[in-house]
């Protein structure tokens, strides 16, 4: 535990939002994103967590580490998915089954999917280290499995175009995703 | 049995390929301890999964969608227990708004701040630099008697037969007798200078087209046995096939034989290593200690590329349209060091190249074309945030390089 979060765990036990606020940005994506792959559905999952967060608060005494407020968060909110799966279940039975296929990984052991669902942060957080235009051009050409033609049109650039790349995270993306063969792509600039 | 929230970043550095041994094997303890942990690690090094995933977490917080979302999700929280705040009263909530309207300011004072600053250096720059051209069709012929003909500039090559002549069909020699007979073989030398290039179909029909700062001595005619030029410098060689007379280029630092092929050789005598990239056929290469005549043979496949640097020599596998794109006419980069990419600049605006500080540590990706003048080059790496000068000398210009760290 860095003296970031001793800090931030007394502010929040002093009740002080300021902690809170700390302890959402550092687990509020993962854990979304955690909770919509158990239940699928973006906005079920974005209250599941936001509930979550305010458990934390209503708690905020009992807690002695970042770790039992880490994992108070994952298994309260897994808590939370069974409940709304559970409660869906009932009614819909056949859709439940469709959904847990659909589920990114089969087991359900929380840890796993917690770790899962930190390393996909991690992995995130490199491209949103990319200024916004490199970003674009990831997205299109990973996500979209776009070629250089198709993402000079979209974005009405030259074909004609050459970039440095120099920041560590350009460099930490390609080394991930190394085998889809378009790295320059990142790279490149735009000229007017 | 590590901590779990440490083995996220042990996944990463798997992935990055820049995981320690012992690293590894804390991973691979985490791995066996359950069926799942390893279900996990296979699902996250399967790229087209991971792929997946991240794209599934990018459209939740990716971009201004995410960050709106975040906001929201933020606000929820921050709404529901503000109930519990309520003997802070106002002043906090002033402080609160004051705290998060500073870092907006100073943030839009630095935006403003580098916008004015990056636009004033490129003004500067560019009008330092607007009048350097870039390289054109420029070589140097020196016939046997050691006499030298400049090459026409506004021809692209030329064509080696009976007589001498440009790609067009005119004459290089107006002068009758100058150029050796065709029943006798006499050593030619042509050369392209610093912000040159030129193009040679030697007499048995081999091409060769010759970057800036290249040398080639030839025959004025092949003989029966082998066909042996000396080459420095780099060229892009497409060799007639003939099974008889094996095609050899001699280099101080190896030879490469030939029997029909294309391929780019590149071997500056200011560069330390010698690159052979194949693009089609096959090449012998031998390389090693020419004083004792031991030498190492090295052969390529197409797709492969042979570097040689002093008695060491490797093979790579390579793209090789980074390595060819010259001849069409570009500068082609991918994850080229400084070092390499300012080279491939200065030979061909003809620039002294001067790092006054560490060389920056960047990569160089992309394909720009070569006929855009110094200035428009310039413009788009310092957009990179590098920083450059450029100084008129007595004989030529310097590029200095300004480290951006």
């Amino acid at each position: 535990m860095n003296a970031g979060d001793y800090h931030h765990l007394s502010l929040l036990k002093k009740g002080r939002q300021q902690g809170l606020r700390y302890f959402m940005q550092r687990h509020m994506r993962a854990l979304t994103y955690f909770a919509q792959n158990l239940v699928n559905d973006t906005a079920v999952a974005e209250e599941i967590v936001q509930d979550c967060f305010v458990k934390v608060w209503e708690s905020r005494e009992r807690f002695v580490s970042i770790e039992n407020i880490k994992a108070f968060l994952y298994i309260a909110t897994r808590n939370a998915c069974i409940n709304h799966l559970n409660a869906s279940a009932t009614k819909r039975q056949a859709q439940s089954e469709e959904l847990s296929e659909g589920l990114p990984i089969p087991d359900n052991d929380i840890l796993t999917r917690m770790i899962h669902a930190e390393t996909i942060t991690r992995i995130h957080a490199e491209l949103d280290r990319l200024p916004p235009q490199q970003a674009t051009v990831f997205r299109l050409s990973y996500f979209e499995g776009f070629t250089t033609d198709e993402i000079c049109r979209t974005l009405g650039i030259s074909n004609n175009a050459v970039f440095l790349a120099r920041s560590r995270a350009t460099q930490a993306l390609r080394l991930i995703f190394k085998g889809k063969g378009l790295p320059y792509l990142l790279f490149i600039f735009f000229i007017f | 049995m590590p901590l779990p929230e440490d083995i996220p970043t042990l996944i990463l550095k798997k992935l990055q390929e820049r995981i320690t041994p012992e690293e590894a094997s804390r991973l691979e303890a985490w791995v066996a301890a359950d069926p799942a942990n390893r279900a996990l690690l296979d699902r996250l090094l399967d790229e087209e999964a991971l792929m997946a995933d991240t794209k599934t977490f990018d459209e939740l917080w990716g971009s201004e969608n995410g960050v709106a979302r975040f906001d929201r999700m933020e606000e929820a929280v921050l709404a529901k227990t503000a109930a519990t705040m309520a003997k802070f009263g106002r002043p906090w909530l002033r402080y609160v708004a004051a705290a998060a309207i500073m870092p907006l300011m100073i943030t839009a004072w630095l935006l403003l701040d580098h916008h004015m600053r990056s636009s004033v250096d490129q003004t500067l720059v560019a009008a330092q630099i607007a009048d350097i051209p870039p390289g054109r069709n420029r070589a140097m012929l020196t016939l046997p008697d050691g006499q030298t003909v400049t090459l026409d500039e506004s021809q692209h090559g030329i064509l080696v037969s009976d007589t001498l002549r440009y790609a067009d069909g005119s004459e290089v020699l107006s002068t009758a007798g100058k150029y050796p007979s065709s029943d006798v073989s006499e050593p030619m030398v042509i050369s392209v200078p610093r912000g040159g290039q030129y193009q040679i179909t030697l007499s048995d029909g081999t091409n060769i087209w010759l970057n800036a700062g290249s040398t080639l001595r030839y025959p004025s005619k092949f003989g029966a046995g082998d066909r042996v030029v000396t080459f420095e410098g780099e060229g892009y060689f497409v060799v007639a096939h003939d099974s008889n007379r094996p095609f050899k280029i001699v280099n101080q630092r190896q030879t490469i034989e030939v029997l029909g092929t294309a391929f780019n050789f590149s071997a500056y005598p200011d560069e330390s290593e010698a690159r052979t990239t194949l693009v089609a056929g096959k090449v012998l290469i031998n390389y090693g200690n020419s004083l004792n005549r031991e030498y190492i043979p090295l052969v390529l496949s197409p797709g492969q590329q042979a570097v040689v640097n002093g008695s060491s020599g490797r093979v790579e596998t390579v793209d090789t349209g980074a390595f060819t794109a010259w001849k069409d006419g570009f500068f082609y980069f991918d994850g080229d060091s400084p070092e390499s990419a300012f080279a491939q600049l200065c030979r061909w605006y003809d620039l002294e190249l001067v790092y006054p500080h560490k060389i920056p540590n960047v990569e160089f990706y992309g394909k720009i074309e070569r006929n855009k003048s110094l200035g428009a080059i310039l413009k788009i790496l310092e957009k990179a945030g590098l920083e450059f000068q450029v100084i008129p000398r007595e004989a030529g210009y310097q590029l200095i390089i300004n480290s951006e760290e």
